[in-house]
């Protein structure tokens, strides 16, 4: 009993990493109709930003997580407005155009990846942050670190929450979401607003980053089974839907840890996998999507 | 005063010379019509506009004195010009109120953070901002679906609604791309006066593209007829009637069987 719980802890935890990253990528993919298949880099460069922060200028670890976002966030845009944007001006993701952002985006994951190492080197990198003794209830140990992932990964999305529904940025962005000429015409500042969600979309993938650090290590590699998880934690929440990528994201790190608990460890990436495919031949729009997006 | 003008206004699609050399003013406080058989060049005058196409080299178009060719489109719609469209193009997924605040707030002037901390500035700008768009939804009769989505309203409330939005960017210059298409006669006047209400309340000009000739020849002081991109009459609507030119546009004996009979159909709808 203590066992499983131990693993949903765990799988709680995890789950709300998944589901912030993929927050990013449906976020993204509602504001500019393309799935953006660097993130899972744009992941590992804030992890990396967030060791650089904490270990060698030694602020604190929140405000790693701060420093990480706001470079991310800027890098996510240079990178926009320097490479995707050709493209995305020529038209979105139901495009040819649409096509080639795809797979700008993955020379844009080789590119990273490859900047990464070249700065960092391949070997992983311990990211060790002092949280203190866990917290015990009863029999069960719930270590700090995963309580301040879970209360971190709230505030994050209680934020982008409050942003897209309460201010006016949140509601041009929205308008952007759903239909860029109309916005264009009605006064919003339409690239302006691509660059924006792109910068907040990559500046939560490396709070992303800098949470799970402490939990595993730092490495190059990192970005491309996160990406993985995360865009099967979109697709069976809903692509584009914004509660539903946090809902797909807590439901693969369950399900994921639920099967190493009960069925087997060594084939934990697996079962992600599997619940994709499942959601995928029974309700292929996802938990809270919508059948298809149609654009007028 | 001329609001709107163009100079030599072009453009080119490829071979296609969809508008040439068209000089046009629009006076402040007029209602000027446009008409045209179809692909003659009026949506593509709407688009070179408001900024959505550029225009070709040598063109001109001044607003308010100001030259804004080949301005970005949300810099022009922030100077004041807004448009309709035909096909509505409603942002369905947000409430009848959030589609008019997106055109609102372009003017509200406050930090990006501000809503969050809440500043008493920004409450009042909020207040202004919800008391000024229900003056709005209640001249265009949809107060009472003010919190409902706009994509659950019926086809003659998007129309309406569609009218708000682009009233809630606060357009000195408001652009019609063929209001009454689809409407019965009934709810044609009913739209109009509404369009005239607003118009006498905010001091607006109005240019309008219409094919029901009734409706442009019932509301505006000028007309510009235009045909294969290039004026060929303009005037007051009876003057527009009598022209050689531009009954031989409409019904000339150039034109196939077809278009005689649709453009038929449409006059007498």
């Amino acid at each position: 009993m203590e066992a499983l719980l131990g693993f949903l802890i765990f799988g709680v935890t995890i789950g709300v990493v998944y589901g912030i990253v993929a927050l990013g990528i449906s976020l993204i993919y509602t504001g500019l109709d393309i799935v953006h298949f660097a993130h899972g880099e744009i992941y590992m460069f804030g992890a990396f930003l967030g060791l650089v922060f904490a270990h060698q200028y030694n602020v604190p670890y929140w405000l790693a997580i701060l420093c990480a976002m706001i470079v991310t966030g800027l890098l996510g845009i240079v990178i926009e407005r320097v490479f995707y944007r050709r493209l995305t001006r020529a038209g979105g993701g139901y495009t040819v155009a649409g096509m080639g952002m795809i797979i700008c985006g993955f020379g844009m994951s080789v590119v990273l990846q490859n900047i990464a190492f070249l700065i960092w080197g391949a070997d992983a990198e311990p990211f060790p942050v002092n949280f203190g003794m866990p917290y015990q209830i009863g029999e069960i140990f719930l270590p700090k670190s995963y309580v301040a992932t879970a209360v971190a990964a709230l505030v994050l999305m209680g934020g982008l929450h409050v942003f897209l529904k309460k201010t006016k940025i949140g509601l041009a962005v929205r308008a952007v979401a759903q239909n860029k000429d109309i916005a264009f015409l009605m006064g919003i500042n339409v690239p302006l607003m691509i660059s924006l969600i792109f910068g907040v979309a990559c500046a939560i993938a490396a709070a992303a980053g800098v949470l799970i650090g402490p939990m595993q290590s730092v490495q190059v590699e990192m970005g491309y089974l996160m990406l993985m998880k995360a865009f099967a934690a979109a697709v069976v929440g809903g692509f584009g839907s914004l509660p539903g990528a946090i809902l797909g994201g807590l439901l693969v790190g369950i399900f994921e840890n639920l099967g190493a608990a009960y069925i087997s460890g060594s084939h934990k990436d697996i079962y992600a996998f599997l619940l994709l495919i499942l959601v995928l031949m029974f309700r292929p729009q996802g938990l809270f999507g919508v059948e298809a997006k149609v654009k007028a | 005063m001329a609001l709107l003008e163009t100079r030599m206004l072009s453009k080119s699609f490829g071979g296609l010379r969809a508008i040439q050399q068209l000089e046009m003013d629009v006076e402040e406080g007029s209602i000027h019509g446009l008409i045209g058989p179809n692909g003659s060049g009026k949506s593509t005058f709407f688009n070179l506009v408001t900024g959505v196409y550029k225009t070709d080299p040598g063109s001109v178009v001044r607003f308010a004195g100001e030259d804004i060719t080949n301005f970005e489109a949300h810099e022009i719609g922030r100077r004041g010009v807004a448009r309709t469209f035909q096909l509505l193009r409603l942002f369905s997924e947000m409430t009848v109120l959030q589609n008019l605040l997106v055109g609102y707030h372009t003017h509200t002037k406050y930090a990006a953070a501000a809503p969050i901390f809440r500043p008493r500035s920004v409450v009042r700008a909020d207040q202004e901002a919800s008391e000024s768009m229900f003056e709005l939804l209640s001249i265009i009769g949809l107060a009472e679906f003010a919190d409902m989505p706009a994509g659950e309203l019926s086809g003659g409330q998007r129309r309406l609604l569609s009218l708000g939005r682009a009233m809630a960017m606060r357009p000195k210059l408001l652009m019609l791309d063929e209001p009454a298409a689809g409407l019965s006669p009934t709810n044609v006047d009913v739209l109009m006066g509404i369009v005239l209400d607003l118009k006498k309340r905010y001091g607006l000009t109005l240019l309008i593209v219409e094919h029901i000739l009734k409706v442009v020849m019932d509301t505006c002081d000028r007309v510009t007829v235009l045909d294969h991109g290039q004026k060929i009459g303009e005037g007051a609507p009876h003057e527009v009637k009598d022209d050689h030119a531009v009954v031989e546009a409409y019904l000339g004996k150039e034109m196939s069987d077809e278009e005689v009979r649709a453009a038929f159909a449409k006059a007498a709808r």
